[in-house]
């Protein structure tokens, strides 16, 4: 057997060290009764008895089968919505494909980690220089979950709160992470409404924040319509001692939009996997999580931190753990034990890659594209939903007999956008709304092309 | 200084790769814009994000170097307790990166990805086989996940009967995620003894149901539990939590030692999670990314998490269940991981997962063995997939203790053990080698303890200044908590 090297002889060796006539005497501390009945019988849904495991080179025809039942790869889509395809430098696979960082563990041993140390104090510093914050931890599981995190935060900064206000224009399965997470809170959660422009309503955001005693308000910076919010409206419109926590699914935008921190958040969270993780059906992705430095201690996640060793040199070491659950158990900020170490590592290498001018030209692209995309759209009768919308990379817009133009977009290999309706949008008010994204592997044809076939029947 | 395996070679120095930059420098080229180029007019970031600007040989070099300060698996035997440190097949990730299933978008219609629907289907399906279990979900991101949504799906059912009940009973040799979960979860999470053979005490478990009663939600077992032996009596633990009505969860971590020997159904376990990380090989990435899928019988079905996958006609669809505890992260999990998973499953077979286990705990039995004449060995009776050893000998010869033997190790050129870990032994190494270790390597790592221990005995060395040979000296971990420096831009400060 390839995985195991335990051969015939050397399991004798072994049990005749031991004094056991055979390896089931070491499992004697089983319930005969539980014994009896712990064969496993393994069976594929297509019938496919597994009692033998497959070769290599079945197992790797089995999956292409799979895969090719998957939409093909000459399909192009524009499909955004909070995941987000993006073109993969080829020298990230090849680095994150070393053993050492492919197979080692979280760094607890310090001497024999300095390489993914390091790494995650790039990766923070990467985090704080686009978002504008002071601190960052070394990775959340994904955008969803580290929003939710960062609310169960600004409860504990705000004891006693009653409320957190969050806007209805979260991704959709962020929205439905958080719901999940706040069960369990004391804390109400209290939705803010959209205005005419696709964005928070910060009038009726200043009135419930007034009578709600909020801990903090949430918003997406882009919101799910594409829109880029009035940070600093919303900031100025809160009670001071409400946290603004911002949400970032599409941490682009912050290659050409002002900073968060520069806006007033207090804690900033988002997902970064379109920096060098392919979309991979919603994951691994990669979470992040930044704040204020005061607020450091309560943060969830691994930090790592700058130091030095017992020569003097500069080294890295996991920090401020006394948050933790290996530490503090139930008294811990957060159940957290691994981050998303290797996806973080990929967000690291693409963003060093791409450097200070490639970043900036990656968000002026997608904003571009778009802006192309939106004008020959409303050219021909395709207006954006919210007419006056400004949005960076995305935007909805009100396709006329949308389902009849889906199917024949798919027809001629192209998914034009995600359908609000479908993903729990009102379909009184969104039911002929198409969400569509540009990323960059898409050019001026792939637009024209959806152009075409969503202005007429 | 005793020669191991560990030796020194050439390792290169690396700043950050901010502190390489030079302005105007450029690594990767995007594809060209063929449309007008646009500015924002509004919200401009004033100055731009300062990202260091450096050549693709640049990066390449730099991470290089960065990857070989790092011990791995590739490099070397990881008896990291409690962390199933095994092989990675490669296979695994070559599939992973298929185009057809890491290049889709998880909004998809359904019938444009049956092939990765299909694929968590088989995966909850073959994970319910190898625990007994009756309905699987595999969207949780990893064990501490995986826990907390087995404690929602726990509580939801209790709800669903009027109950609210506010206690999660966890033995003292659990793993410290399972109290924050439960925390996590709106529960009180209450430390059960184990008794001085390591495992729980069922007078103990049956006095506790008596004293708190219906106030008990749950009980989170790991088993075999992280000292590596088996809780014997979790029939009978699990007779007495059901009978004030509260639910079995158990621990998964530790499920690479049983496979095909015990399942968790037939143990009377409601609920469970998986850790793809650990039993079923997919890589630990220095941290993640793992996947806890968390499998239940079917009185807690109507409560896992949204979505779920369906086979209807031949077709794989998804279905939201009305009574379900909601989303725990975005879409369908760390699909990229449960491919791995799933491929090392499918190579392995049902035959094969058994072969994991026995050859996981002949190991560890092999080392415990041979370990038990040089260092203390605080439970006699045979371990399951790791062993427990302590400092006791040490100490008392010449005052060393687990840290130093454990950096000790380093400069012997293996990863310590878990060290001080499970917390109710003293100066404790939890040590798993892993069924893909093969004898030779168990016998140069044993080799390398006793070579340890007899220069404590001889008072040769005490290991004060170990490891020697590592690119960093010991790393002042009490400096770096107390003058946090978490990006380079804190240096200045």
């Amino acid at each position: 057997m390839p995985f195991i090297p335990l051969t015939d002889d050397e399991e004798r060796t072994i049990l005749t060290t031991l004094g056991c006539q055979t390896s089931d005497d070491l499992f004697a501390s089983i319930p005969p009764k539980i014994r009896e009945t712990a064969k496993m019988s393994l069976r594929l849904p297509e019938g496919r008895a597994l009692a033998k495991g497959m070769t290599e080179h079945e197992a790797r025809l089995w999956f292409a089968e799979r895969a090719e039942r998957n939409t093909p790869a000459k399909f192009r889509h524009f499909l955004g919505g909070g995941v987000y395809d993006n073109v993969i430098p080829s020298a990230v696979d090849a680095l994150v494909a070393r053993g050492e960082f492919l197979t080692c563990y979280t760094p607890y041993q310090p001497e024999i980690s300095q390489g993914t140390l390091k790494a995650i104090f790039e990766f923070q510093t990467f985090i704080c220089r686009l978002t504008g914050m002071e601190v960052a931890n070394a990775s959340m599981y994904d955008g969803a979950s580290a929003i939710a995190e960062a609310i169960l935060m600004a409860n504990r900064l705000r004891p006693g709160k009653r409320s957190v206000l969050i806007s209805s224009l979260l991704p959709p399965d962020y929205r439905q992470v958080v719901d999940t997470f706040l069960k369990h809170q004391a804390c109400l959660s209290v939705e803010l409404g959209f205005d005419e422009l696709g964005a928070v309503d910060v009038r009726e955001m200043a009135e419930l924040a007034k009578t709600n005693d909020p801990c903090c308000a949430v918003v997406c910076y882009t919101n799910y319509f594409g829109v880029v919010e009035d940070l600093a409206s919303i900031r100025s419109s809160l009670p001071s001692d409400c946290l603004l926590v911002v949400c970032i699914p599409d941490p682009s935008a912050l290659s050409i939009f002002e900073t968060p921190a520069a806006l007033g958040a207090d804690i900033v969270a988002g997902e970064a996997h379109q920096f060098g993780t392919p979309m991979s059906f919603g994951g691994p992705h990669v979470g992040f999580f930044a704040t204020r430095r005061s607020y450091a201690r309560q943060m969830p996640g691994r930090l790592v931190g700058e130091t030095v060793d017992s020569r003097g040199n500069t080294a890295y070491a996991l920090t401020l753990a006394t948050r933790e659950q290996h530490i503090r158990r139930e008294k811990a900020t957060s159940n957290i034990c691994t981050n998303q170490g290797l996806i973080a590592l990929r967000c690291t290498i693409y963003l060093s890659l791409l450097g200070k001018d490639g970043f900036r030209k990656l968000g002026i692209q997608n904003y571009s594209l778009f802006d192309y995309l939106k004008t020959s759209l409303e050219s021909l009768g395709i207006p954006m939903k919210f007419k006056k919308a400004f949005c960076y990379r995305e935007g909805l817009f009100e396709v006329p007999n949308l389902d009849k133009r889906f199917d024949a977009a798919v027809a001629k290999g192209i998914i034009p956008g995600i359908r609000p309706a479908k993903k729990g949008f009102q379909p009184n008010e969104f039911g002929s709304t198409l969400l569509v994204t540009v990323h960059p592997k898409l050019a001026k044809a792939d637009v024209d092309e959806l152009v075409e076939v969503l202005s007429h029947d | 200084m005793i020669e191991g395996q560990g030796t020194t070679g050439l390792v290169l120095k690396e700043p950050t790769i901010f502190e390489r930059s030079s302005a105007g420098r450029q690594g990767y080229a995007l594809p060209a814009l063929d449309v007008p180029e646009k500015q924002p007019v509004r919200f401009v970031r004033h100055k731009a994000a300062e990202l260091p600007e450096v050549s693709e040989l640049e990066v390449v070099r730099h991470f290089t170097r960065l990857s070989n300060w790092n011990y791995s698996v590739d490099l070397g035997m990881f008896p990291l307790g409690s962390c199933t440190m095994k092989y990675n097949p490669r296979i695994n990730e070559e599939i992973a990166a298929l185009p057809g299933l890491s290049v889709i978008h998880p909004d998809l219609p359904a019938e444009h990805c049956q092939g990765a629907l299909e694929i968590i289907y088989c995966l909850e399906k073959l994970l319910c086989g190898i625990s007994g279990m009756d309905e699987c979900t595999a969207q949780p991101s990893a064990g501490a996940q995986g826990e907390l949504t087995g404690l929602m799906i726990v509580r939801a059912f209790h709800e669903s009967l009027g109950s609210s009940r506010k206690i999660v009973l966890v033995p003292d040799t659990a793993h410290g995620t399972n109290p924050a979960s439960s925390v996590l979860a709106g529960y009180q999470a209450i430390t059960l003894k184990s008794s001085s053979s390591g495992i729980l005490n069922l007078e103990d478990v049956r006095g506790v149901c008596d004293k708190f009663g219906r106030d008990i939600a749950a009980m989170m077992i790991t088993n075999p539990n992280t000292l590596g032996l088996f809780e014997s009596n979790i029939i009978e633990i699990s007779q007495a939590l059901h009978n004030v009505g509260a639910q079995l969860y158990m621990d998964g971590a530790n499920l690479n030692a049983i496979m095909g020997y015990a399942k968790p159904s037939d143990m009377g376990v409601d609920v469970m999670q998986f850790n793809l990380h650990k039993t079923f090989s997919t890589p630990h990435g220095g941290g993640g990314p793992g996947a806890g899928p968390v499998a239940v019988r079917s009185h807690l079905a109507p409560y896992l998490p949204n979505p779920r996958i369906r086979l209807v006609e031949g077709k794989y669809v998804t279905e939201n269940l009305k009574s379900s505890i909601g989303k725990v992260r975005g879409y369908y999990g760390n699909f990229g991981v449960l491919v791995r998973a799933l491929a090392y499953i499918l190579q392995q077979g049902a035959d094969g997962l058994k072969q994991v286990s026995k050859a996981a705990v002949l190991n560890a039995n092999y080392l415990r063995h041979r370990l038990s004449s040089h260092f203390a060995v605080p439970y006699r009776s045979p371990h399951f997939h790791e062993c427990v050893l302590t400092d006791a000998i040490q100490i008392k010869e010449n005052g060393v203790k687990t840290l130093a033997i454990a950096k000790a190790l380093i400069d012997q050129g293996f990863h310590p053990p878990t060290i001080y870990f499970p917390l109710v032994v003293g100066g404790a190494m939890l040590i798993e080698p892993t069924e893909t270790e093969s004898l030779q390597e168990l016998d140069k790592l044993i080799d390398a303890f006793i070579t340890i221990a007899e220069a404590i005995r001889t008072k040769k060395d005490n290991f004060e200044h170990a490891p020697r040979k590592t690119i960093v000296g010991k790393v002042d971990e009490v400096r770096a908590a107390r003058q946090p420096i978490l990006s380079l831009d804190d240096r200045a400060q």
